[in-house]
């Protein structure tokens, strides 16, 4: 962004006016380009564009933030999402929340799983409570085996639609599975033996999970002699509901050890889905009757809604399991469209032709140079004396007067100086005193009186004087300074020569 | 072979298919297998390129600045209709256009495209080769293959200077006499005998036929000498590749060169034209026909600037085979000292002694735009290198005119007219 100054007009000299004094040395101030000037630019105002660009960026960069910031704030989670007991919406599940209360049941409502596990008070019923995960694929490993160590203490833990991966986490001896594609949500008779279950006769329980027993267990009641949750041994009776054996939509596992007590043991029930629980469907056919039984056996319930996962949950999954298959087949087919369009754009109709140009360069581009080539000389003397001897030769033939034999060198050469002077004194009524040195002077000044070669009312720079050798880079900044005089001198002679050009009657 | 947008919109469309199917990676390969299949039907039902014949028609040459309108003729002699995007390549500064046809070509049948060309530089223009894509009726993908046909259209110098040609013809009969005015005809060839009218230059009487006729005075009249020669040379070195205005110095110089000619040709001269930089370019004859004019074009059509030293040795001896006779010999250069003081002053003599010689030189305007300039230093710095170049031609013309050398040193507005009038005024003081 500092480049575009260096290409601008340089603060011209002559700002000070043909004929003023230059007023102490400038820095930089009529120093030719290929001097020894500073070559230090100031960094100038952004051009225009960039400004645009910028304020551009700026109004673009608020709009996101402010578009972010509205988003955030608007949709926060607001009491309205899928099985939220304070819901009244048809997702919700606030009917099942108040008639467990009305049964004396006190619903708690959290986002996190109860950390201490109740202090297991005496045996009995009242001690233990019933945790409600909704989301049980966001808990960290550590949340769910404090959840399965908790039923050991007469806690009942129901896990809505639990992933595969929750699932393996706890160890479970069942297997998850999808549901055939028309099986959502129909009716399906109990075909076992859990009390609840046999109560409530048919439900519409379980809409997107389906478990299985894993290999080995091909009777309802048979132990379990695998590991169990935790990694403590330990024997699980399982009873599946709702569907074949292969694809039932209930699952519900009963510890069977010994040390558990003589009291009512915990349970972990797996939902094959939610949706029966919902104010929707809570009155269809056995659904009211299925959800008190498996959630009214203990005095609390608290229900959890994890909403932020945990960093660690067992249900994380990469960007990848998360995108459905058709994406990565989409994403092939798009490459594939890029291979098309690059056929179709990569075969043109013929050659491009050439042509040999013929070489073309502008006329006064030699002239030009030597002018600039004089500039960073700072030829001064030479570029006067080609100045006047132009002017001499132009007002010799708009004045008809015979120009002189030739033979010399072009600067020397011309008409009669007296009759020239003269004639042009004549002509503009000015003194050709006043011409003369200007016509045919040798130095800068346009009037005949010499400058010195330091500002006056300066006087010679000291280190003239000085017995202590001047240094390189004073002698650079004198030099620097009479270069820069001498160009202001020679401006100044150009526009006296110019003004005298017009008084003649320049065509 | 060669495919269309359309096959790539359909591979697109496959995204949204694939993308919505419940079974991608089946529907992936079906439907790319499906536009393959597609794209081969396609290319296999185009019609022929092969089968197609082309043929041309329209002008060879014209001047720069005209537009060339040219038919291309595709004949279809296959068995299927060659549905077809054909492009007539030419070199760019031919500027043709359209650049590609769409044309449908019926089995059996014939059509006609038309491409016009604008072109803008001198020269011989040549179309390069025409290449066909004949798509299939899906419009899915096609057959390429190429063509060729060739043509030249020859554009020749645009003779802007033609605008000055009535106001020369105008000068040149009052230089012969056909228009009354005092003094009539001026020249040194014997026209015929008239008696005397008050005014005529006493000088002119001739007593022997006063003496014959009775009673009244006879005089002579003159009229400028007719068939004379003129050969026009043009130096196609490197200064004459430089750039004044827009357009090379060699353009100015064929221009100025257009108009010498047309006017000597009405003054009853002969034209020669030799052109020359280190070797002889263009030498054509002295002639009088009404035809040159349109040859010395046709030979100038192709000149370019080479990048080298003339050879005015050279250039002077390729002038006196031309001229066997006295000429006047009018040199298009340009006064710099390497070319004058090095090239053509030394050869000179060889051509003064026989021949009456004008130098005509372009100025560049920028010259004296350069020497006004006194804003800053550069201007300044620039102007004094501007001054010392016009002193320095200055200098050349006064050594050119010392040696008898007539100069035209001017800015290209007047450049061929002011040559022009040299001519004239040469030949109202039978100089030639």
């Amino acid at each position: 962004m500092t480049a575009p100054p260096t290409d601008r007009p340089r603060p011209a000299t002559p700002a000070s006016g043909p004929f003023g004094t230059p007023a102490g040395p400038r820095p930089g101030a009529g120093v030719g380009r290929g001097g020894g000037g500073s070559t230090h630019v100031r960094s100038g105002p952004r051009p225009p564009a960039v400004r645009r660009a910028v304020r551009l960026g700026a109004v673009l960069g608020a709009l996101v933030i402010a578009y972010a910031v509205i988003t955030a704030v608007v949709s926060r989670p607001a009491g309205h999402g899928y099985l939220d007991i304070t819901s009244a919406d048809g997702y919700g599940t606030r009917a099942v929340a108040e008639i467990l209360r009305a049964r004396g049941v006190t619903v708690t409502a959290g986002e996190q799983v109860p950390t201490a596990a109740p202090a297991p008070g005496p045996a009995g019923a009242s001690a233990g409570r019933t945790v409600v995960v909704t989301n049980p694929d966001l808990l960290s490993q550590a949340e769910l085996d404090a959840l399965v160590t908790s039923t050991r203490a007469g806690s009942d833990v129901v896990l809505v639609a639990p992933d595969p991966s929750v699932v393996v986490a706890l160890g479970l001896p069942v297997t998850t599975g999808q549901p055939g594609v028309g099986d959502y949500g129909d009716e399906s008779p109990p075909g076992c033996t859990l009390p609840e279950a046999g109560a409530a006769g048919s439900t519409t329980v379980g809409d997107s999970v389906t478990f299985a027993r894993t290999n080995g267990q091909d009777s309802q009641d048979s132990q379990n002699g695998q590991g169990t949750p935790g990694g403590r041994s330990g024997a699980t009776r399982v009873e599946l509901c709702y569907g074949d054996p292969g694809a039932a939509r209930l699952a519900v596992l009963t510890p069977t050890r010994s040390d558990v007590g003589s009291g009512p043991t915990g349970r972990l029930v797996l939902l094959g889905g939610g949706g029966f629980l919902t104010n929707e469907r809570l009155d269809e056919t056995g659904n009211a009757a299925l959800a008190l039984g498996l959630l009214a056996r203990t005095p609390r319930l608290e229900w959890v809604t994890p909403v932020v996962a945990a960093e660690d949950a067992v249900g994380t999954k990469g960007l990848s399991e998360l995108l459905p298959d058709g994406f990565w087949f989409g994403s092939l087919q798009l490459l594939l469209v890029l291979v098309f369009l690059a056929l179709w754009q990569g075969r043109r109709l013929g050659p491009p032709i050439e042509e040999p140009l013929p070489v073309v360069v502008r006329s006064t581009e030699t002239v030009e140079g030597r002018g600039r080539l004089y500039a960073a000389a700072h030829a001064r003397e030479r570029a006067a004396a080609a100045l006047r001897a132009g002017l001499r030769a132009r007002l010799a033939d708009r004045l008809g007067i015979d120009t002189a034999a030739a033979g010399s060198p072009w600067h020397t050469r011309g008409p009669d100086p007296t009759v020239l002077v003269a004639s042009v004194a004549e002509q503009t009524g000015r003194s050709p005193m006043e011409i003369g040195p200007l016509l045919y002077g040798s130095d800068m000044a346009p009037t005949g009186y010499s400058e010195p070669p330091w500002p006056a009312h300066q006087g010679p720079p000291a280190s003239w004087a000085s017995p202590i050798p001047p240094s390189p880079v004073d002698i650079q900044a004198a030099r620097t300074r009479r270069d820069a005089e001498g160009d202001v001198a020679l401006v100044r002679l150009a526009r006296a020569l110019h003004e005298l050009d017009r008084q003649v009657g320049r065509r | 072979m060669a495919i269309t947008g359309r096959a790539v919109a359909l591979v697109a469309l496959g995204i949204v298919v694939v993308v919505l199917s419940p079974a991608p990676g089946a529907t992936f390969v079906l439907v790319n297998l499906l536009v393959v299949a597609l794209i081969c039907v396609d290319v296999w039902l185009a019609g022929q390129v092969r089968a197609c014949t082309f043929a041309r028609s329209g002008p060879t040459a014209a001047r720069l600045g005209q537009p060339v309108p040219l038919v291309l003729t595709v004949a279809n002699n296959g068995t299927r209709t060659v549905r077809a995007r054909i492009r007539d390549g030419w070199p760019p500064s031919a500027g043709a256009r359209p650049r590609v046809h769409r044309v449908t070509v019926p089995a059996g049948e014939r059509r006609f495209l038309e491409t016009t060309l604008n072109p803008t530089r001198r020269g011989d223009r040549m179309p390069v080769r025409i290449t066909v894509r004949s798509l299939g009726p899906l419009g899915l993908a096609g057959r390429q293959g190429r063509h060729h046909c060739p043509w030249r259209v020859r554009v020749l110098p645009p003779f802007s200077s033609r605008r000055h040609l009535p106001a020369a013809l105008a000068r040149l009969r009052e230089v012969e006499g056909e228009v009354a005015i005092r003094g009539g005809g001026a020249g040194s060839e014997f026209d015929s005998l008239r008696e005397y009218v008050v005014g005529d230059d006493v000088r002119t009487i001739d007593w022997r036929a006063t003496a014959r006729h009775h009673g009244s005075v006879v005089v002579r009249t003159f009229r400028p000498e007719r068939d004379r020669r003129v050969i026009c040379v043009l130096d196609t070195g490197r200064t004459s590749a430089g750039r004044v205005g827009d357009v090379p110095r060699l353009d100015h110089a064929l221009d100025a060169a257009l108009l010498l000619t047309a006017v000597a040709l009405r003054a009853g001269d002969r034209v020669g034209l030799v052109a020359h930089d280190s070797t002889s370019r263009i030498s054509l004859p002295t002639s009088r026909d009404n035809g040159l004019l349109a040859r010395m074009s046709d030979a100038m059509a192709t000149l370019e600037p080479a990048l080298v030293e003339a050879d005015h040795a050279g250039m002077a001896s390729a002038v006196l085979r031309n001229a066997s006779r006295r000429a006047l010999v009018v040199i298009f250069t340009e006064l710099v000292p390497a070319v004058i003081e090095d090239g053509l002053l030394p050869a000179l003599p060889t051509l003064t002694s026989r021949h009456t010689v004008l130098v005509a030189a372009l100025r560049d305007p920028r010259l004296d735009e350069l020497t006004a300039g006194h804003g800053d230093v550069h201007q300044v710095y620039a102007a004094a290198a501007a001054e010392q170049t016009l002193l320095r031609r200055r200098e050349l013309t006064e050594a050119l005119r010392r040696r008898g050398v007539e100069v035209v040193d001017v800015a290209p507005a007047h450049y061929a007219a002011l040559v022009t009038d040299t001519y004239l005024t040469l030949k109202a003081r039978g100089r030639l």
